[in-house]
């Protein structure tokens, strides 16, 4: 029950506020400030309590919600989901208190805060099919409304752009999952639409799983982004208020790579590994297209959503690269890059609020005038770009070595990405930062002020203790992982070696039968 | 036992947080004592380390590892924050906290204007930690994390003078090169866990003459792939070109980066790694060959070039080709010999040059300068020896350095004729250039009439003598250095005599010297007729070669423009106009199908009707 309490405690919150006055705007923010962070703090309690040791889901509830349909209300979190849910809970609060200044129904805003922490929230813990489709698209609703209302210039195009990419892939997943529901039924003789028994028990052909494997993937990879299907990134964080970006970053695109986490590879491992050389080129075109295109950037925002396009590119191969390195790394960098890209929407949101225009070329010399500002701007760059004692680099480290034990090929082409992003985070920083102050329009930017500091030092601390010792975040992936690789590790789905001059005797029919063979195996 | 040796790296550290955090609460000439204290100290540490590892048994001085706590573990890969002493690495710590600190002392002078003062403290020590790190790394992992500070700090204090565009930019073009060489390196690592199942330097090396043949595809790998994170740090050719850029920096920035540590990391890490080299000859060979390319490259530039600290980096990268080009041809300790005493003498050209400038309030270009003999007298005399060091004149240790290198190049197994040849021909070179520095700053005339310049304070002074004095004697040590390299790279160096090629050494520096002499003190039309003369040659060698624009022609403005181009095209063009088109298309079928809703019952009935008779149709005929 406590997972439950977590999840739907903002959604009180929520609830709350739309009973209060509306005048009232200082107490609906510490109202809005005091649900988040007790939800984060008692978050926090989750962790302590995880049990590392195993791969079971744990705080786990479960009672039936529609029962002549098998659906249940199922939830749970193991080392996968674990420390999303923290990240989740952390930023939500982050956010709340980065948007202090929004003048426009700060009480709605702050109710789509809350409604949208719920709603991702739920994402992380359904273990029920159905319940979990049902968070993902509700979670859908008070985003598409924050950037909608609370948006730039374009955030109707924006707002129905990501509304309409994320529901198209949606749908093809909620058609997979009333097929899986059918097969469930024919094999096991069960309805249900429970996650865990499901992932047990599904057993399907490699076409069919190819073809499941598609219409998940779809989903997840709209949400993640993956190269082609990015494109409503940039123009849902341009338009979208600071905070909206922060959780789109840190949050949302996280739910796509938790997504082949959960269901693509458990549910179709053989598939997975088919697809591997298609996914792992996405990625590293992502990776390099993400970077190139971040180089020309003019817009501070842009640049920074591009880059996350090439930095999820690294998440994405290590999922793929199925070996403890690469999984491992792939969810830390998951984190990393909450953490980093998360701060960075901050930190470009406080020189908006300032300026009101996000052009690069409009800065310049900066770090005179805003001291403290330039530090906090410079860890988070130089963490974004994956230096060595902050959190980006463990994570690609990892993930790069899995990768490159699959293809050294893949690892050095995705080498190129660091090199690229040190080049464009580096240009954007001098370019904004240093050099002469010229613009009159910089002269008097005051620097950070409390709020924005308390916004910013956590995240800090986190990207040093990430850098510096990253074992108690490292720890708890460790028993799912190495669950997860029990299922799709490659050697489960290939033929067993066989010697040279035995191989050379058999005939096509021969290996035509074997395969026969292995596949009945599977089954 | 050595567990306080981590007090060697964690001194500077805490200077480095303590002055960032509170340096601008403490009095300024505090921060500039603290900023020293914690070098100096590192370097007291250091020399203690050096007095218990002397206390044991040659062959007990290698692989004590200190183990602070485990970092990470993934599966097999485990990694400790540990740290390796052998000789090997405390040698490099006295250089590097030595002259660090030396340098950090000459700084409080240097840098006593500028308003950022202890911010430039804490960027020093944070260096200084930086390049400790990465000598003292025990496993790949963390020499790759230190070689990543190294490329950061280097970054923070290049561009240290933020306002200044060409000091960000020059900043930028340094970081950037260096990540290009942590790739490499980075690469390397995930080789080598693949080959060997560990990235301890202790376990790999142990594995590697076993497991491995020589010239075998993995080794020649794995050597390549590290060579390219040396040759960036190192400033070997190609990825050369931010070195002399580096010099947007302030002076001891450039003495203690650009001349005594950060560059040698490169030589370092194949001395550290020698094991896998011996196993390579093709690399060690292609070291060799681009050592000694890089030094007369870098020498012909330096032989042209009016910014007294350009001149003098070049002719660092040219002494860095020397040092490669020793360890190409196998002899390590004396590359690491030659590294150090070019450490001192560079450090002093430096910081003498630095003192030039400083008294002639940041004038940078010789031909500004003159006469400045009888104005800096202790300026010129520390220059002079520093000058006389780096053109191997003999006895200064210089001479017996590069000598030694020289000998060998001839007399190694692996070395030839060309390799002689150039070697010698630089070495030449080397001597004119310098001396073709100190005859336009020190002798003649002063040509800017406007300048006043006077000799620096105690504080600078004081440091320039420790060099000088350190910068003549260190040649003897030779034998002491190699017998206590000896136990590193597993057997002792050969002394090679031939007195006939030390002549002529010897004469190629003397001849350098005397022929700037003959140029630059003689009138100066019969330099405007060479150039006119060596027209086109001159060009090509004072644009340094044109390799900064090669780069920029074949990858800075390509890259940027197939961004350009994925921007212009697939962003706004392609992939989102196909999505609009898409959603446009969508929204016409809708309209037509919307058409048929129009609200008329009439035509509702007649669609029920064609629906009905569709159906039976379908029923009947099917």
């Amino acid at each position: 029950m406590f997972l439950t309490f977590l999840t739907f405690l903002p959604l009180v919150g929520a609830i709350v506020l739309a009973f209060m006055p509306k005048e009232n705007e200082g107490m609906i923010k510490q109202t809005a400030v005091g649900f988040a962070a007790a939800d984060f703090l008692l978050s926090l309690q989750l962790w302590f309590d995880f049990d590392n040791t195993t791969h079971q889901m744990q705080f786990e509830y479960s009672t039936s919600w529609i029962s002549s349909w098998g659906i249940s209300y199922h939830v749970g979190i193991d080392g996968i989901s674990l420390l999303l849910f923290v990240m989740t809970t952390f930023l939500t609060l982050i956010s709340i208190i980065a948007s202090w200044e929004v003048k426009k129904s700060i009480r709605e805003y702050m109710m789509a805060m809350l409604a949208l922490s719920t709603g991702m929230l739920g994402v992380f813990i359904s273990l029920d099919l159905f319940l979990f489709y049902v968070f993902w698209e509700f979670q859908l609703v008070p985003m598409y409304i924050i950037i909608g209302v609370w948006g730039g210039p374009r955030r109707i195009y924006a707002a129905i752009k990501f509304f309409l990419y994320t529901a198209v892939g949606s749908l093809l997943m909620l058609v997979a999952i009333i097929w899986i529901y059918f097969i469930i039924k024919e094999q096991t003789g069960v309805t249900t639409t429970d996650l865990v028994f499901i992932t047990e028990h599904l057993d399907v052909s490699l076409d069919t799983q190819k073809w499941l494997f598609l219409a998940f993937f779809l989903a997840f990879a709209i949400k993640v982004p993956m190269f082609p299907f990015h494109t409503w990134l940039p123009d849902a964080h341009v338009e979208a208020p600071t905070a909206g970006s922060v959780i789109l970053a840190g949050v949302l695109l996280k739910m796509g790579t938790y997504g082949f986490f959960r269901f693509n590879l458990p549910l179709f491992p053989y598939a997975s590994n088919e697809f591997v050389p298609v996914i792992a080129w996405l990625s590293i075109i992502g990776i390099i297209y993400g970077a190139l295109v971040s180089l020309v950037q003019e817009d501070l925002k842009k640049l920074v959503a591009y880059s996350s396009v090439s930095h999820l590119g690294f998440v994405m191969l290590g999922t793929f690269a199925f070996n403890h390195y690469g999984m491992q790394g792939a969810l830390l960098q998951n984190i990393n890059h909450g953490i980093s890209t998360g701060a960075l929407f901050l930190l470009v949101g406080m020189i908006y609020d300032r300026r009101h225009t996000r052009l690069i070329s409009e800065f310049g010399g900066l770090s005179k005038q805003m001291p403290k500002y330039a530090i906090c701007f410079m860890i988070v760059a130089l963490s974004s770009i994956g230096l060595p004692g902050m959190n980006g680099f463990v994570g690609e480290f990892l993930i790069l070595l899995g990768i490159f034990q699959v293809d050294g090929m893949y690892a050095a082409l995705a080498t190129s990405g660091v090199i690229f992003a040190a080049c464009y985070i580096l240009w954007m920083f001098q370019r904004v930062m240093f050099q002469e102050l010229k613009n009159p329009k910089n002269m008097n930017l005051p620097d950070m002020n409390l709020r924005e500091m308390i916004t910013m030092v956590p995240l800090i601390i986190l990207i040093f203790w990430i850098g510096l010792y990253p074992k108690p975040f490292m720890k708890t992936f460790d028993a799912s992982v190495s669950h997860l690789i029990t299922k799709v590790d490659p050697g489960n789905f290939k033929p067993k070696q066989i010697k040279e001059h035995h191989a050379a005797l058999i005939q096509q029919e021969d290996l035509a039968l074997l395969n026969k063979k292995l596949q009945g195996k599977e089954k | 036992m050595f567990l306080y040796a981590w007090l060697i790296l964690l001194l500077p550290l805490l200077g480095f947080i303590g002055l960032s955090w509170y340096g601008d609460k403490i009095p300024k000439k505090f921060a500039g004592y603290l900023g020293c204290a914690t070098v100096g100290l590192s370097f007291l540490v250091s020399v203690a380390a050096l007095i218990d590892l002397l206390a044991l048994e040659a062959d007990k001085r290698l692989g004590h590892v200190a183990t602070l706590y485990q970092w990470v573990s993934s599966g097999t890969f485990q990694l400790n924050l540990s740290i390796l002493i052998d000789p090997l690495s405390v040698f490099m710590f006295l250089i590097v906290t030595g002259v660090g600190f030396v340098i950090h002392v000459y700084s409080i002078g240097y840098m006593d204007e500028d308003p950022e003062f202890s911010r430039f403290f804490s960027y020093l020590n944070l260096f200084i930690f930086s390049m400790l790190l990465l000598v003292a790394a025990a496993d790949f992992f963390f020499l790759i994390v230190g070689w990543a500070f190294v490329g950061l700090a280097s970054y923070l204090l290049i561009g240290f003078w933020r306002e200044k565009t060409s000091a960000v930019l020059a900043a930028r073009k340094a970081f950037v090169m260096n990540v290009i060489g942590d790739v490499g390196m980075v690469i390397a690592a995930f080789v080598i866990f693949d080959a060997f199942g560990s990235i301890n330097f202790v376990d790999v090396f142990a594995a590697a003459p076993d497991k491995f043949r020589a010239n075998d595809d993995t080794v020649l790998l794995i050597t390549l792939l590290l060579l390219v994170g040396a040759f960036a740090k190192s400033a070997q050719i190609p990825l050369h070109t931010w070195l002399p850029d580096a010099m947007e920096g302030p002076t001891p920035v450039s003495a203690l980066i650009h001349a005594a540590t950060m560059v040698t990391a490169g030589v370092y890490l194949v001395a550290r790694c020698h094991v896998l080299y011996e196993l390579a000859p093709y690399t060690m060979y292609f070291i060799a060959a681009t050592g000694v390319i890089t030094a007369v490259f870098a020498g012909s530039i330096g032989m042209v070039q009016y910014d007294i600290k350009r001149v003098i980096a070049y002719s660092t990268m040219s002494q860095l080709g020397y040092m490669f080009l020793a360890m190409g041809i196998g002899v390590f300790s004396l590359g690491m010999f030659h590294l150090m005493t070019h450490a001192f003498f560079k450090a002093l050209l430096f910081l003498a040059a630095g003192s030039v400038i400083h008294g002639l309030n940041g004038e940078q270009d010789i031909r500004k300068m003159g006469g400045l003999k009888s104005v800096m007298p202790l300026t010129h005399i520390t220059f002079l020896i520093g000058a006389l060091c780096l053109a191997g004149f003999p006895l200064t240790s210089g001479f017996f350095s590069k000598e030694a290198i020289i000998l060998s190049s001839w007399h190694a197994e692996m070395g030839n004729f060309v390799f002689l040849g150039i070697a010698v021909i630089t070495a030449g070179m080397t001597a004119f250039y310098i001396f073709r520095v100190y005859f336009y700053t020190f002798i003649g005339k002063q040509r800017n009439t406007d300048a006043h310049p006077h000799e620096s304070p105690f504080i600078m002074a004081a440091p320039l003598l420790i060099l000088s004095f350190f910068a003549l004697v260190m040649g003897f040590a030779a034998p002491a250095v190699d017998a206590f390299l000896s136990p590193v790279f597993g057997r002792e160096m050969v002394h090679y005599h031939d007195s006939f090629l030390e002549t002529i050494a010897v004469l190629a520096g003397l001849g350098g010297i005397v022929t700037a002499g003959l140029i630059y003190l003689t009138s100066q039309d019969k330099l405007e007729f060479a150039k006119q003369a060596f027209a086109p040659i001159y060009d090509l060698v004072y644009n340094k070669y044109y390799v900064d624009e090669i780069y920029d022609f074949l990858i800075v403005k390509p890259v940027r423009a197939i961004g350009g181009f994925f921007e212009e095209k697939a962003e706004r063009e392609g992939i989102d106009r196909a999505v609009d088109e898409v959603g446009a298309g969508v929204r016409q079928v809708s309209y037509g199908i919307s058409l048929w809703q129009s609200g008329k019952v009439r035509s509702y009935a007649l669609n029920m009707i064609v629906g009905v008779v569709t159906v039976l149709l379908f029923v009947v005929f099917f």
